[in-house]
């Protein structure tokens, strides 16, 4: 049953929605099921909220490392998640909020990487095999490429860039694309046919 | 121990700092250095000037606030462009950021040039793009996307919206997107494959490899790339942006990248060296 | 006010965060870090929520009477199970729904992608260029063989040919990685010496 179950829902909504969409026939039964999928995903929005709760709750309690940070963080996330749910989303101090903090530190968070990037090309981008060199030339003429600087000094850079962008680089990623498809779409029948079954072990 | 061995062990913020000091030059001194405008970009802009007055396009705000300085000017100069062709923008957040930092950007272009909401453009809101709510943009477009608009309106309520059936109805759809998997990959295969509306993508640098196949195959009609992308396409435009300042400073940047690597690989290869020989 | 407000705001969460590398680890970056946190796991409930689940019981179910909606929202619920050991099971069904309908999108949507891009790759060796394409496919596609074994004789000398296509592919990308990263810096730079300094304006 705790198997079976799952396992003959995923059965037969894979064939009702294959069936529908593929031959045309009877779209509002796969419409139904969309949207029963999508419904029972949105439920699931606060599954994180309730993980980060506990897991913050219990450092709380212990007086943990940062245990007065926890507390800001849910005090900050319970306060905009209700601010949000009584007002709505389109609210004005509810945008105010998102844009002052949410969208700034979203992106500064990013540029951080920035900083790895730059420390990593110094101290761990080194020419040690001929797969490093390979790599490496490719990479530097497509720095100098993409920059207007490099083109403006290299005019040939940004040739060589769009032909290593458009050749090569093209075939490597359409070759990894078809095996990705290929695989997709192995996995999709082993999942209808019951040899994977990778929900089998959720929930013990 | 030698200069090579001390420059191998260096503390990580004076990379940090050079590099801030390195991309802030530009910023404040702006060199003004020409950009060549590549195929893609060309290929991206022609799409939109093919559009006629009255032309409805469906544009996709599939990034988050990660990538606003590579997708916000893509997206404002879209907007713009349309806008002044008198080409009707119907916007939808496909990710759960995508709605409001879209707006963000193209509402004050609105305000700015007379266009009036529900009217000549309108924001659909957030919901989460999967394969089921693509069938049902074909199937039923206005119940796929009700509920969410950002006016908290009826789309039949609308002008813009009011006779829009089904997805195929769009002149073109333009996805800008950054996260993974690709929506531009989804609609690719939902949409544009089984019912023949034209895609255009922007996207970011990181992801744009990932794309590039689509474009070569002739499934994308066009492709803005980046930060270059976004500036090609102001070059394109004539639409001035923060794109085009900002490459001098990316420019530099990578220039630094390059001189590290280089000085990286040749530290180490002394220090070995100097090593070998004791 | 709240433009300014707004901005200052902005300069003090940067200012935070750049603290980490900049100086080292402490409460500031950490702050900021769970106000980021926060903010976004709650936008992303109160989103899902307004876009999804109110529609469904206010109109589906309150006006339309589509009672049967209420089944899905019970399986979404059912999610919540695995923080119960005993009755953890549950949460398989709705996931059997979810891999269901993505297994039935997937079998019928993707083959023509698949086709497409094959399609597309039979490209006129009439070109250097072409002849490098195709070969650069095959050869890739060759690398990931795994059922056969590529470790000797021609399959051998086509697998590292494979592998040269994808270092060039993977050098490539790491360029425009550093392009992307670099410009999500600039972003803030622009915004700390423009917005906020009035410098190069």
């Amino acid at each position: 049953m705790k198997n079976t179950l799952p396992y003959i829902i995923t059965v037969v909504t894979a064939v009702i929605v294959l069936i529908c969409t593929f031959f045309g026939v009877a779209p509002e039964l796969a419409q139904e099921l969309d949207q029963w999928s999508v419904v029972s995903g949105a439920v699931v929005c606060a599954f994180g909220l309730v993980n980060l709760t506990s897991v913050h709750m219990k450092t709380i309690k212990r007086k943990g490392e940062d245990w007065d940070l926890s507390i800001v963080l849910l005090v900050i996330t319970y306060g905009y998640l209700i601010l949000g749910l009584v007002k709505g989303p389109t609210n004005e101090i509810y945008s105010w909020i998102f844009n002052a903090t949410a969208v700034p530190l979203g992106a500064t968070f990013y540029a951080l990487l920035a900083f790895y990037i730059v420390s990593a090309a110094y101290r761990a981008f080194r020419a040690k095999s001929r797969d490093a060199v390979i790599l490496l030339i490719p990479a530097m003429i497509v720095l100098f490429g993409r920059a207007p600087l490099g083109e403006y000094l290299f005019p040939f850079f940004g040739e060589w860039t769009g032909w290593i962008m458009d050749i090569p680089a093209v075939a490597a990623m359409r070759a990894v694309l078809l095996g990705a498809t290929l695989g997709a779409l192995i996995s999709a029948i082993r999942v209808l046919l019951g040899f994977d079954r990778p929900y089998a072990t959720g929930g013990e | 121990m030698s200069v090579w061995e001390k420059l191998q062990n260096l503390d990580p913020r004076w990379f940090y700092y050079i590099l801030l000091i390195v991309i802030s030059i530009p910023i404040v001194k702006p060199w003004g250095l020409p950009i060549k405008i590549g195929s893609q970009s060309e290929a991206f802009h022609e799409a939109i000037e093919a559009l006629n007055p009255n032309d409805v396009i469906f544009v996709v705000a599939g990034y988050r606030t990660d990538s606003i300085v590579e997708m916000d000017p893509q997206l404002a100069v879209l907007f713009r462009r349309a806008l002044e062709k008198d080409v009707k923008v119907v916007v939808w957040g496909a990710v759960d950021e995508g709605a409001m930092v879209a707006q963000r950007v193209i509402e004050p272009i609105a305000e700015e040039m007379g266009a009036v909401y529900g009217v000549h453009w309108i924001n659909l809101g957030y919901k989460p793009i999967s394969d089921a709510l693509l069938q049902k943009m074909i199937d039923d477009f206005p119940q796929a996307m009700a509920y969410t608009e950002m006016g908290g309106g009826r789309l039949d309520s609308y002008e813009i919206t009011r006779d829009i059936r089904t997805v195929t109805q769009f002149d073109l759809i333009v996805c800008l997107t950054n996260v993974t998997p690709s929506p531009a990959q989804s609609i690719l295969k939902m949409i544009t494959i089984p019912k023949s509306v034209p895609l255009a993508v922007g996207t970011t640098a990181m992801c744009l490899p990932e794309e590039m196949p689509y474009y070569s195959s002739g499934h994308y009609i066009g492709l803005l790339g980046g930060l270059r992308g976004a500036a090609e396409y102001e070059l394109l435009t004539g639409i001035a942006g923060s794109a085009i300042a900002a490459m001098d400073a990316q420019s530099a940047a990578h220039f630094l990248v390059i001189i590290l690597i280089i000085l990286g690989n040749l530290g180490y290869f002394f220090s070995k060296k100097e090593a070998k020989s004791r | 006010m709240n433009a300014t407000v707004s901005m200052w705001l902005e300069l003090f969460f940067t200012i935070c965060i750049f603290s980490l590398l900049l100086y080292k680890d402490n409460k500031l970056f950490r702050f900021a870090e769970i106000v980021l946190v926060g903010i976004t796991a709650a936008n992303g409930i109160v989103m899902t929520f307004d876009n999804y689940i109110k529609p469904t019981i206010v109109t589906d179910i309150g006006v339309d009477h589509k009672f049967w909606y209420i089944i899905p929202i019970i399986m979404g619920l059912f999610m919540y199970t695995r923080f119960f050991g005993q009755i953890g099971w549950l949460s398989r069904i709705p996931m059997g729904l979810w891999l269901g309908v993505g297994a039935g999108y997937i079998l019928a949507r993707q083959p023509a992608v698949f086709f497409s891009q094959i399609r597309a790759s039979f490209l006129s060796l009439n070109t250097v260029n072409n002849v490098i394409f195709v070969v650069g496919i095959l050869s890739v596609i060759v690398y990931f063989f795994f059922t056969v074994d590529t470790g000797k004789g021609p399959l051998k000398v086509v697998s590292e040919v494979g592998k040269v296509f994808l270092l060039v592919t993977f050098g490539a990308a790491f360029a425009n990685t550093v392009a992307s990263r670099v410009s999500v810096l600039l972003g803030r730079m622009q915004f700390i010496l423009q917005d906020v300094f009035k410098l190069g304006v």
